[in-house]
């Protein structure tokens, strides 16, 4: 079975696949890219087990086809022949063979039958959602969710869906994102899943910041996402994210507004004596007036006022500086609100009340 | 009473036990496989996942061989199933290897069936890794099999011991483990090979294949000879270092335990070693109870050192310098 392809054509998506495929492998057949021909369409496909990308490319053959070739080699190969070659395959019993102008290079298979790929299964729902809705969802959510955190469900974003709302909720204990946008369709359906990280790291990559719709299909073992000519999968982790809608169920002080870049820079240049690891500011909210502090071990201090639009009861709380600074970055607009609660257990920092995204910042106590 | 072809005979009775629980959708969420070494435990465990894996298992719970999962089982390439055991022969398992099993017990399986997780020589597992795979037994994730395969069980911690159900492997009568002998064209010093191989079929066929049985032979007249003050006992020591340390103790705790038998006129099919019974009834005679009984015990205390750091060497050197002095008299 022959083909012919483009190498600029085949580069790009083949180096998608690749950056799935893990280096060390424990089972020789996943250091191999899955080759398919099937009517004028080349399918290829790249896992480590926890997520799967494909990519279907337009090639000029009726034959059905396939094989597994080692990736980087793959890679290589493609990737160090001039540019805009005309690539020439020819799959074979026991071996691949690419020839390009006067290069020629055979590689070896592995039998396709035994590639675990994901296995289609009936989704139990499914929606679409434009990709640069969802892409910058995730830009703004998942740099919350925990790293190696031994409460494993931590390690994911929670995707919520009930009927037409679309709910996005990253947390590693200490902050927590949350995004909430209507997807102008109704699924009926009420249903939580968690997307470990790396599965959102990578599904992040594939979006791109245009309207086109992608297409999600969440199965009962993994989540399936369509965009254009690449169809993503990932697992999902088996467990059930805490109650994050607790925390929005208490009594708050008056929303007091603050002027975000200020704000940010202040913390930014306090942050700089606060202590290495826990990053601990002081606010003391005064009438027309925040003041920041920050000490460490070293007895080094660092003080900064910024004003403010305040009139309530003096009071004084202590948050990690980073993390206040992480969610002012995040927001877009140029006044703030930061949202206290009566009892002083929680920030919310967030443009408006009808803004998509909120940050939620838990204090500490220097 | 279901049969696997695959299996060795004398796993027929486990097995269809095994079967039972596929049979009753039973499946145990951690099992402890105990037995001798060389019983087959491991292909015991091996069919049972493939089966509990399998898409169309047949009435007799019995992995079909060509559906899809067992394409992928056959080829070791099965995403839903995974084996840890010690990096190297004789290592340990590490906490390294026990916490790289997070992604696989906490994410999703990849097929809508069980996942299998089977770990050889459980008790290699060190105290650290141990303890952290107790909270995985202890709160298994929905259909998951966790399978452990050990043969020294007492080793694991009573904590992993108590979370898994257990089914212990017997080794097979001495005559059905000499019919499958002779199926492997072995037909020679069935009884004594039997015999030093704890009744293990498997271990008596290795030994046959290596030709143990002339070494031994060669180490028991080396052993006479110590004791009829004809050659050092440290020459011989170091000329042991070319036999595996530890048959060659357990050898010699055979003959001592033989002589003790030949003194008390015991029925000598009870005898490890029929054939030396001459020369262990010489022994018997010419020796003192009291001190053999001795030496019996440093042969069992040397056998705990030799999982230890110390020289090999020396550890011989004592047994056999002592083995010289019973004798002089």
């Amino acid at each position: 079975m022959k083909f012919i392809i483009n190498r600029e054509k085949i580069l790009s998506p083949l180096q998608q696949i690749v950056n799935v495929i893990e280096k060390r492998q424990t089972m020789a057949i996943m250091a191999n890219v899955f080759l398919q021909l099937d009517d004028h369409q080349l399918i290829l496909t790249g896992s480590d087990l926890e997520i799967q990308v494909t990519v279907i490319l337009p090639v000029d053959s009726t034959g059905i086809a396939s094989t597994t070739i080692p990736a980087s080699k793959f890679l290589d190969i493609c990737r160090l022949l001039p540019s805009n070659a005309d690539i020439k395959f020819q799959i074979e019993e026991t071996k691949v063979i690419i020839s390009s102008g006067r290069s020629r290079f055979s590689l070896s298979t592995l039998s396709p039958e035994t590639y675990p790929g994901f296995s289609e299964t009936e989704p139990k729902y499914q929606f679409s959602i434009p990709s640069k809705q969802l892409k910058e969802a995730l830009s703004k959510t998942t740099f919350c969710m925990a790293n190696q955190d031994f409460r494993y469900y931590l390690n994911g974003l929670l995707m919520n869906i009930s009927n037409s709302t679309l709910k996005l909720v990253a947390s590693d204990g200490h902050r927590m994102a949350l995004f909430q946008d209507e997807i102008n369709q109704d699924t009926g359906i009420s249903n939580k899943i968690i997307i470990p990280r790396k599965g959102i790291q990578e599904l992040y990559r594939i979006l791109d910041l245009t309207e086109n719709d992608v297409t999600i299909h969440v199965c009962k073992n993994n989540i399936k996402v369509i965009a254009d000519n690449v169809i993503f999968f990932a697992k999902l982790i088996d467990a059930k994210y805490p109650n994050f809608q607790q925390i929005l169920q208490q009594a708050f002080l008056d929303p007091i507004p603050v002027q975000k870049q200020n704000l940010k820079e202040a913390l930014t240049r306090v942050v700089i004596l606060s202590n290495e690891k826990s990053k601990g500011v002081t606010l003391d909210f005064d009438v027309e007036q925040i003041m920041l502090t920050a000490f460490n071990s070293e007895h080094e201090e660092a003080e900064e006022k910024v004003a403010i639009e305040f009139s309530g009861e003096p009071m004084t709380i202590s948050f990690n500086g980073q993390y206040l600074i992480d969610a002012l970055s995040n927001l877009d607009s140029d006044i703030v609100f930061l949202i206290i609660s009566k009892d002083l257990s929680c920030c919310f920092v967030e443009e408006s009340t009808q803004a998509p995204y909120q940050y939620i910042v838990m204090p500490m106590t220097l | 009473m279901t049969s696997n072809k695959d299996l060795y005979s004398w796993l027929h009775g486990s097995w269809s036990q095994l079967a039972a629980y596929l049979a009753q959708q039973r499946i145990p969420q951690s099992l402890l496989i105990t037995g001798k070494k060389g019983l087959g435990k491991q292909q015991l465990a091996q069919n049972f996942v493939k089966a509990l894996l399998c898409e169309q298992r047949s009435i007799e719970s019995l992995a079909c061989g060509h559906c899809s999962s067992c394409q992928l089982f056959n080829a070791n390439t099965h995403p839903d199933f995974t084996v840890i055991q010690p990096e190297e022969a004789g290592k340990s398992i590490t906490i390294s290897q026990i916490r790289g099993l997070t992604d696989f017990l906490l994410l999703s399986s990849q097929f809508n069936s069980y996942r299998a997780l089977i770990i050889n020589d459980a008790h290699r597992l060190t105290h650290a890794a141990a303890n952290s795979f107790l909270k995985s037994l202890e709160e298994p994730v929905e259909k998951t099999c966790i399978i452990l395969i050990s043969d020294m069980p007492t080793a694991l911690p009573a904590t992993i011991r108590s979370r898994c159900q257990k089914l212990f492997v017997e080794a097979p009568d001495s005559e059905v483990a000499k019919q499958w002998l002779q199926q492997q064209q072995i037909s020679e010093d069935l009884d004594i090979l039997l015999n030093m191989a704890h009744g293990v079929p498997l271990t008596a066929q290795q030994y046959a294949n290596e030709g143990i049985l002339a070494s031994r032979k060669s180490c028991f007249n080396d052993w006479l000879k110590i004791s009829r003050q004809q050659v050092s006992p440290v020459f011989i020591a170091e000329q042991w270092q070319k036999v595996s340390d530890s048959l060659i103790l357990f050898w010699m705790t055979t003959w001592v335990t033989d002589t003790l038998k030949c003194y008390f006129n015991q029925n000598p099919d009870k005898c490890y070693n029929p054939d030396f019974k001459p020369s262990l009834q010489e022994l018997a005679q010419r020796l003192e109870l009291k001190r053999l009984f001795k030496f019996y015990d440093l042969l069992l205390r040397q056998k705990k050192r030799l999982s230890s750091q110390l020289n090999k060497q020396l550890i011989f050197e004592e047994i056999l310098i002592n083995w010289a002095r019973l004798s002089r008299k």
